[in-house]
């Protein structure tokens, strides 16, 4: 009997010993995995945490931005603003001071109170923006957001296979079966497409497509569009946005539909390119700056938002990368560099095409699902 | 017939392991020979130029990219080496040389799901992410290199040997650093090697779990990837296998190859 | 205080030092495991503002497209690993049964090689190369087997290939491996009882190295279930398997807890497979010593009779 209460002491007192080891380890790790977060409470140095698509900051801008102010950039690159919606959504934005969203995602972030409201007297550059790109539905007072960069979803395609000029061109080149067209006629030899890989997006245009009409749609029509959008994939090349300049000039495919940042590469490389926004309409890409609710270095990230939006850098940036700027004198200056007249400089009459999808979320849940369906055909 | 069978066979087994050479190696070669090309659009060789590598060496992001995954991958390969040493070294003497059999779950599971494992880890505790995340994850793949290769040849050696070092009077750890680390700095070396190459390749858990300050290169190059066919990602990719070729040559040269694998 | 840590140190001194990795695997590989559990059970009503058990996430699954998509990563999978398996082993028989010995290593590590770049140069290679205007593209034009308007990319079969040529060296190092440790003796031995060179193979060979098939098909078949990245660029995206999936799930809806769901029925597969695999072995053990237990018993009784 002694002997077992024994034993069991022992037992006891081993276990206790073992804890005691476990726990010492735990804090150790748990210290070494908490620092972060004093650093980022202590850093007293003057840097910013830019969080921002590719190819939208040139390096040689955040540099002049480091030189001039003295304060340090650090830039994490996303790629889709679902991306930046997801961390924000983790942890309400910590660590970053300025975003870059799309339209769409910044009603989203506002609409939960993520997003600080701007301060005006301290932007200035804030009246060198294009005004139609200002007060749109998303944002309709600009007190969350300012527009940096924006862009088109259209159609790029090759002059010689489709004769067809710019403001007639349809997208039913793109979701009606090229071999019915090519029996019509319309174009001289059948094709495949390259097709955008965003739900959203190609809901919308394929909504415009059929029932142009460009608000929420009905469960018939969501049906109807998750068929047309099956049914294309018979003739699709690729889902892609990013890769599509080298499907187009390795001649794999003559038309795509996508995003008009790869314009201006294409035309340097080729001249038997064109872009149109379809007659149906198309799709405008705002993108702005943010600052999340949680940053404290507000006027410093005023600054840097200030900074890219006047008319030197804003030249530099788009120079750099062939994408439109918001700034008016930014983008005349890239626009003069092209002397043709072409969908990607839109005039008015063009413009008024163009329209800003906002769907609910239960919408873009019911689209992300059917994608799944699309994706697996 | 037997003859015309047995040249026949003889022939074709060089055949497949030709084959099986030509098929890893063909791609490699086509884009490393590319990276020199001069043109701007990967279509045509249009003659030799080395300025995709000046593009890289200008290009600031990659320099810190390639600095965060050396880090990473420093601070990995140190970890894993000592967590896992410690772990085989102990285990022989205590009784859970059973625990050793958890540890291949790592390499097995797909990585993808260790990568949202561990995001979504520490999503729920609220831990920030950045270096310590990556290096929380590459480790845990590291363990599953390092316990199984060296434990290999832990058991292999002879216990007589660290019997004498006892009997002679020196201390465990006298015992440790003059006697066991010696015989197992062939696996360790080999293992310490492979979990650096790992790290400095791995993609998946790169990919889930950096946060605002950290990007890998891994992850960088694929962004790249993402937004075209550049051929400043070939010039990217043979800086990778040039660092790869010399780890092997180095493993090669420290005849550590021929003991691991003939278990000397 | 120094003595009582002191004692504390000698007395449980294996504990301490193997406590480290058990601890790690602990918090770093099971628990994240709980969390995604948790998450794939556990939902927030909005309007009560509480939490709630919920099997919803699991039915969604079950009753809709993602088991035919997981069943397709399935099969992917096994197509990769049959591959992989008929290229390897011949691969691997020559060098281990037929290398002179001064090129073995090199020649394996010369295999191994390319796999220890990172997995996205790979693949970036071999899109590279399989674009129209890349090498093959033009071999083959060149030799007219196909027509100039032919592309390889963004199908299924470059797909297999680009898996293939990634996982090939994780299936010949094990079976390397086992046939290079196989007594040669047993070869000498099967054909001094007459068998030619396929019998040895079949009856002495093959089985011998099952071993190591065994785990080269586990290390493919399982990573290759959960590759995503081969798909999304050398595919064009136009398959859809269970690893892009839950990244989609993860990284762009964001509705976390069905991809959390996903990848816990993700990690059952392999599970379920590795016992399958186990508990078949392990039968096969008992059978084979009942055997041999049944075949002594019979010598034994026959003792005068064999004498």
């Amino acid at each position: 009997m002694n002997e077992r209460l024994d034993k069991l002491a022992a037992c006891a007192r081993r276990l206790m010993r073992r804890s005691a080891i476990v726990g010492v380890y735990l804090v150790v790790l748990m210290a070494a995995l908490y620092v972060p977060l004093l650093f980022s409470y202590f850093k007293t140095q003057r840097t910013l945490n830019v969080y921002a698509f590719t190819e939208t900051f040139s390096p040689e801008a955040i540099e002049l931005f480091e030189e001039r102010t003295g304060i340090k950039i650090n830039i994490t690159y996303a790629e889709l603003d679902e991306e930046i919606g997801a961390k924000f959504a983790i942890n309400g934005g910590i660590g970053y001071d300025v975003v870059n969203v799309s339209d769409f995602m910044v009603r989203h972030l506002s609409k939960q109170g993520y997003l600080q409201k701007l301060d005006y007297s301290c932007l200035p550059n804030a009246a060198r923006l294009n005004p139609r790109l200002l007060g749109r539905v998303f944002d309709p007072k600009n007190a969350y957001s300012l527009p940096h960069k924006w862009f088109m979803y259209g159609l790029v395609y090759d002059k010689n296979v489709f004769k067809v000029s710019p403001d007639q061109m349809s997208l039913a080149f793109v979701f009606n079966d090229p071999e019915q067209l090519y029996k019509k006629g319309l174009v001289s030899r059948p094709y495949r497409v390259c097709m955008i890989d965003s739900p959203m997006d190609a809901y919308f245009l394929s909504m415009l497509s059929l029932f142009n009409r460009f608000d929420q749609f009905t469960p018939q029509e969501f049906d109807a569009i998750t068929r047309q959008l099956l049914q294309q994939k018979q003739w699709v090349e690729c889902y892609t946005l990013y890769t599509v300049e080298y499907f187009l000039l390795s001649g794999i495919i003559p038309i795509a539909l996508t995003s008009s940042n790869f314009v201006r590469k294409i035309w340097d490389m080729s001249d038997q390119y064109e872009f149109a926004i379809p007659r149906e309409g198309g799709i405008l890409v705002i993108e702005n700056l943010v600052i999340p609710k949680t940053s404290r270095k507000g006027d410093l990230a005023h600054e840097f938002i200030n900074f890219m939006l006047s008319d030197e850098v804003a030249t530099l940036n788009s120079q750099e990368y062939g994408w439109t700027s918001a700034n008016k004198s930014a983008q005349e200056t890239l626009d003069a560099q092209y002397k043709r007249k072409s969908h990607l400089f839109p005039d008015e009459h063009v413009f008024k095409r163009l329209h800003i999808p906002l769907f609910t979320s239960y919408a873009r849940r019911c689209a992300d699902d059917a994608w799944l369906r699309v994706g697996f055909a | 017939m037997v003859e015309n069978r047995k040249y026949l066979g003889q022939f074709l087994l060089p055949l497949v392991v030709g084959a099986a050479y030509l098929f890893l190696y063909l791609p490699i070669f086509v884009l490393v020979l590319f990276s020199f090309n001069d043109a701007s659009f990967s279509i045509s060789w249009q003659g030799f130029s080395l300025r995709w590598y000046e593009k890289l060496i200008n290009s600031p992001e990659i320099l810190n990219a390639l600095q965060a995954s050396l880090i990473v991958a420093l601070a990995t390969t140190f970890l894993s080496l000592l967590i896992g040493t410690c772990f085989v070294v102990a285990s022989r003497w205590g009784r859970t040389s059973f625990f050793s059999n958890l540890f291949y779950v790592n390499i097995l599971l797909p990585e993808i799901v260790l990568a949202i494992g561990i995001l979504s880890l520490f999503t729920f505790f609220r831990i920030p992410l950045g270096y310590g995340s990556l290096i929380a994850g590459h480790t845990l793949l590291g363990l599953g290199f390092v316990i199984p290769i060296v434990r290999a040849r832990f058991v292999e050696l002879d216990p007589v040997l660290t019997e004498a070092s006892l009997d002679l009077g020196a201390t465990y750890w006298v015992t440790f650093r003059k006697v066991i680390i010696p015989l197992l700095m062939p696996s360790l070396i080999a293992s310490g090697l492979l979990v650096f190459t790992l790290s400095m390749d791995d993609f998946l858990i790169s990919f889930f779990c950096s946060g605002p300050t950290v990007q890998t290169l891994a992850v960088y190059v694929y962004s790249m990837i993402r937004t075209g066919v550049d051929p400043m990602i070939n010039a990217v990719s043979t800086c990778f296998l040039v660092i790869s070729s010399l780890l092997v040559f180095l493993l090669c040269s420290l005849k550590v190859v021929d003991q691991v694998l003939t278990h000397e | 205080m120094k003595k009582a840590l002191r004692a504390i140190f000698t007395q449980e001194s294996s504990f301490v030092f193997s406590c480290p990795a058990v601890l790690w695997q602990f918090v770093f590989l099971y628990m994240p495991f709980a969390v995604l559990a948790l998450y794939s059970v556990i939902d927030f009503n909005e309007v009560t503002g509480r939490y709630f058990l919920t099997a919803f996430y699991y039915r969604e699954i079950f009753t809709s497209l993602y088991i035919q998509i997981i069943f397709r990563s399935f099969l992917l999978a096994a197509i990769t690993a049959a591959v992989c398996f008929l290229i390897a082993y011949p691969v691997a028989y020559f060098l281990a049964l037929k290398g002179s010995k001064r090129f073995k290593t090199f020649l394996l590590f010369s295999l191994i090689f390319p796999s220890w770049t990172s997995l996205i140069v790979q693949v970036y290679a071999w899109f590279f190369l399989l674009e129209k205007n890349g090498f093959i593209s033009w071999f083959l034009q060149w030799t007219h087997i196909i027509s100039p308007s032919f592309h390889l990319l963004n199908n299924y079969f470059t797909i297999v290939l680009g898996m293939v040529s990634c996982f090939l060296p994780f299936m010949i190092l094990p079976i390397y491996a086992v046939l290079e440790k196989m007594d040669k003796r047993f070869l000498e031995a099967s054909a001094d009882l007459g068998a030619d060179r396929f019998e040895t193979f079949r009856r002495v060979v093959f089985p011998m190295s099952l071993p190591g098939v065994y785990a080269g098909i586990m290390l493919v078949f399982i990573p290759s279930f959960g590759e995503f990245a081969i798909p999304t660029l050398l595919g064009g995206s136009k398959y859809v398997f269970w690893g892009s999936v839950i990244v989609d799930k993860f990284l762009r809806s964001r509705s976390w807890r069905l991809g959390a769901a996903l990848a816990i029925i993700g990690i059952m597969l392999p599970i379920l497979l590795m016992c399958c695999v186990y508990l078949g072995r392990a039968i096969r053990e008992r059978y084979r010593q009942r055997q041999s237990k049944e075949y002594t018993e019979y010598l034994n009784a026959n003792k005068d009779l064999w004498g």
